[in-house]
């Protein structure tokens, strides 16, 4: 009988030891958390684009971290001035760190290519950009339309490479834009807080303090 | 509630007898029996569907424009569905059948409330079927081993754990043994902490680096207090059942279950080293990382000095040959954790494939080969009929022991090449990708060889399930012969040992 | 959660001293004594009295010195039924 409680308390034990340590104690540190005054939070098509970035799991080939430069190449590659802090992630539910570099760190991909050409056509095919690229195509982010039937006004781009017939263009949809404006938003080459800012709340994780 | 003390002391200095033991196994069996054979059929056809979905991961990161046009085929979702499929699907629901087949073995009475843990199957696997098809719609939780939607999934997995856990703690409770063996504890400690660590990992309020902390907080413990127990408590049931003989060291198994508990929970952080986490958590993770060498050697030397001079039964028994290699693998797998969580190792294995390869050797030449070795052992006792053929089961040893040094090796080394490739700051992403491919392909080829002894397999376990032309009179049993090598063949006359 | 970490540290250290009290009890009713016995609990008699094929002649002499003859006989094809 005694050999059961032995069980149920250290089984108990130790599960509520590790939660404690790894999951309560860091939730009532969220509070020293500061919200940058330079990052703002994600407009609505930057929030639509970072759901659709979710949905096609881009997170299982890109991180979105820069390790130490102390004892990693990750500033030397170009990936971002600083390594990042907690304070960068504030308004990400859910995080997107990654633990996979199949492709490039993305934190700062908004800094590295700011061109919407250039990440739609990526995204259509990589390879009509770079050949060697294995990172899947994303045809459906696009309508193919003939170039003749492009109105006034219209956003489309033509696809090198091969990989569309001559006389097609791409048409982004509302996906496909939304998944570009978030990646031109991933900034986060500002300073470090330096502790004077909002602190971020850590239940729900959004704060009331967003710039405009 | 406690059970009663044996008759005498004496029962516990030699074993019970053999009519009240026969009667104990078969009244055993008979409770666990509905439930235990409808786990195990749909962990096999998790399998399969599992390996599918891993087969289509593989393919498409060497062949990139392969299913594009289907958003539910794409890579991001088509891997997630693998990894689901696999961890809950395939090695889950084997564990529930596992699971509920041990315990009243091992404390000599039925099965109690069977219709509760028959139910949680059932919801487990709803809960599946959901999940996979959300992954693959498009909504995906976001977070890696947690991606099934939280809200309109993932509570299938609660009740339907949450009833197996049920029925199973019903048992124990009215235990008919004084003592509980050290299964039994891993058995239940897994189904305390399971549904703990799922509820804390899917609470929908984090966010930012808190969401990554108990992300991976929760998908360690998944791999170290749901999977590592349950297979450990299999591997220590069967070894010492097939040898006949008990363990080595008995205590040294109690010190390696608290020394797992205690140091396994403690280890999520390993997978944000060098992230943006304070600095005490993620050394928390490293140094529990490093003692897990502890628990680790704990479980190795017992099985290996059990195992001592008596290797040969690996020709003999199937089900050992695969648990042996589960065993064998697990003190790698762990050793090879251990070293990756060092910093130094760490800044060049992590975020490469050899995170995903270790992940592999854990989950397939630890896990699933136990699951196999089990089920190769549960399934003639629970059918009344042995094994249709030993050359399917050798098929399927060889096809998987080879299929996944073809792919653990090519995608360790590809992952080291990268690993390599990306330190250095000079060399382009062209460089880093075209030295990960040669591994790429050779990964699909070994993905393609551990699928085919999944087919066997399952074909060997439909058979099974059908039965029919069985020799009438074949007692439950019955071995199979044994691999007769030149030098046995002479002095040796049939008989052998599942 | 929990907002105070003094709740936490008070929670967790009140549930190890349980776990360690309970620990004590345990070893006080005896509940460690013959420990060895009970690594015997999953095999039966049919488990442990049978030889193995691949058992050395020393190997089975243990076997019987430790557990007693064979309660199965000699029979091809059923355990212990190995030359």
């Amino acid at each position: 009988m005694t050999r059961i409680w032995l069980l149920l308390t250290g089984v108990l034990a130790i599960i509520i030891f590790a939660t404690s340590l790894l999951v309560v104690i860091p939730n009532t540190m969220i509070g020293q958390v500061r919200i940058p005054t330079q990052l703002a939070d994600y407009t609505a098509q930057q929030a639509r684009g970072r759901e659709v970035y979710v949905s096609e799991g881009c997170v299982y080939c890109h991180s979105q971290q820069v390790r130490d430069p102390v004892y990693t190449s990750d500033k030397e590659r170009g990936w971002g001035p600083r390594a990042t802090v907690p304070s960068d992630y504030v308004y990400d539910k859910p995080h997107q760190l990654g633990t996979m570099r199949t492709g490039p760190d993305l934190i700062n991909i908004g800094v590295r290519q700011p061109s919407e050409q250039w990440h739609h056509v990526h995204l259509f095919n990589p390879r009509s950009l770079m050949s060697w690229s294995i990172m899947p195509a994303f045809p459906y982010l696009y309508t193919v339309r003939d170039s003749a039937s492009i109105k006034a006004g219209e956003v489309f781009y033509s696809v090198p490479g091969g990989k569309l017939p001559a006389g097609k263009v791409i048409v982004p949809t509302a996906d496909g834009d939304a998944l570009v404006a978030y990646l031109k938003s991933l900034k986060r080459t500002y300073p470090v807080p330096t502790g004077d800012e909002p602190a971020a709340r850590s239940i729900g994780g959004r704060s009331e303090h967003t710039m405009p | 509630m406690s059970a009663t003390f044996p008759p005498s002391v004496v029962a516990l200095a030699s074993p019970i007898t053999d009519m009240e033991n026969l009667d104990i196994r078969l009244r055993a069996d008979a409770s666990s029996r509905q439930v235990a054979l409808r786990a195990i059929a749909f962990s096999v056809v998790w399998l399969l569907v599992g390996s599918a979905f891993g087969l289509i991961a593989s393919f498409k990161l060497h062949m990139p424009d392969w299913l594009v046009s289907n958003p539910a085929l794409t890579f991001g979702r088509i891997r997630s569905a693998h990894l689901n499929a696999m961890a809950y699907g395939w090695a889950s629901s084997a564990m529930l059948g596992v699971s509920v087949w041990i315990i009243p073995r091992l404390v000599h009475t039925e099965l109690r409330v069977p219709k509760a843990a028959e139910a949680g199957l059932y919801f487990w696997n709803i809960g599946m079927v959901l999940g996979i098809a959300g992954i693959l719609a498009g909504y995906s939780d976001g977070l890696e081993w947690l991606e099934m939607p939280r809200y309109w999934a993932d509570p299938f997995f609660v009740i339907g754990g949450g009833l197996v856990g049920l029925s199973l703690l019903s048992t124990i409770a009215v235990r008919e043994v004084d003592h509980l063996y050290v299964s039994v504890w891993y058995i239940m400690a897994a189904f305390i902490w399971f549904p703990i660590i799922f509820v804390v990992g899917n609470w929908p309020t984090y966010s930012g680096v808190e969401s990554a902390a108990v992300n991976w907080f929760y998908a360690h413990n998944a791999l170290g207090l749901w999977l590592t127990p349950v297979c450990l408590a299999a591997a220590y049931y069967f070894i010492p059942k097939i040898l006949g003989r008990p363990i080595y060291s008995y205590q040294l198994s109690l010190l390696g279950f608290w020394t797992l508990g205690f140091f396994y929970s403690l280890n999520g952080m390993h997978h944000l080293i060098g992230g943006p986490l304070p600095t005490w958590m993620i050394t928390t993770s490293v140094v529990a990382s490093g003692l897990m060498i502890i628990p680790v050697m704990a479980v190795g030397v017992n099985q290996h000095m059990t195992l001592n001079k008596r290797f040969g039964a690996l020709r003999y028994s199937p089900t050992l040959r695969f648990i042996v290699f589960g065993s064998v693998a697990y003190t790698l797998v762990s050793l090879q954790g251990v070293f990756m969580a060092f910093r130094e190792v760490n800044r060049l294995t992590h975020f490469t494939h050899v995170t995903v390869a270790h992940a592999h050797v854990g989950l397939y030449s630890f896990v699933t080969m136990i699951m196999f070795g089990s089920i190769y052992y549960i399934l003639p006792r629970l059918l009344g009929r042995e094994w249709v053929s030993e050359k399917l089961i050798s098929w399927h040893f060889w096809t998987v022991g080879i299929g996944q040094i073809v792919y653990l090796v090519p995608l360790t080394v590809a992952g080291m090449f990268q690993g390599v490739a990306m330190a250095d700051a000079t060399s382009t992403w062209e460089a880093v990708v075209r030295a990960m491919l040669p591994g790429l392909i050779g990964r699909s080829i070994g993905g393609m060889l551990l699928t085919i002894g999944h087919c066997v397999f399952a074909w060997h376990v439909f058979l099974m399930f059908r039965g029919g032309k069985q020799k009438q009179g074949l007692r439950p049993f019955h071995e199979v012969a044994p691999i007769v090598t030149r030098r046995d063949k002479a002095s040796f006359v049939a008989g052998g040992v599942k | 959660m929990l907002p105070s970490s003094l709740t936490v540290t008070l929670a967790t250290t009140l549930l190890g001293l349980l776990t360690v009290a309970v620990f004590f009890l345990a070893w006080k009713r005896g509940q460690f004594d013959r420990i060895s016995q009970q690594a015997l609990l999953p095999l039966d008699d049919d488990d442990v009295s049978v030889a193995r094929p691949w058992e050395t002649p020393s190997q089975r002499a243990e076997r019987v010195e430790e557990f007693g003859p064979p309660a199965k006989g000699s029979t091809p094809g059923i355990w212990g039924g190995a030359q």
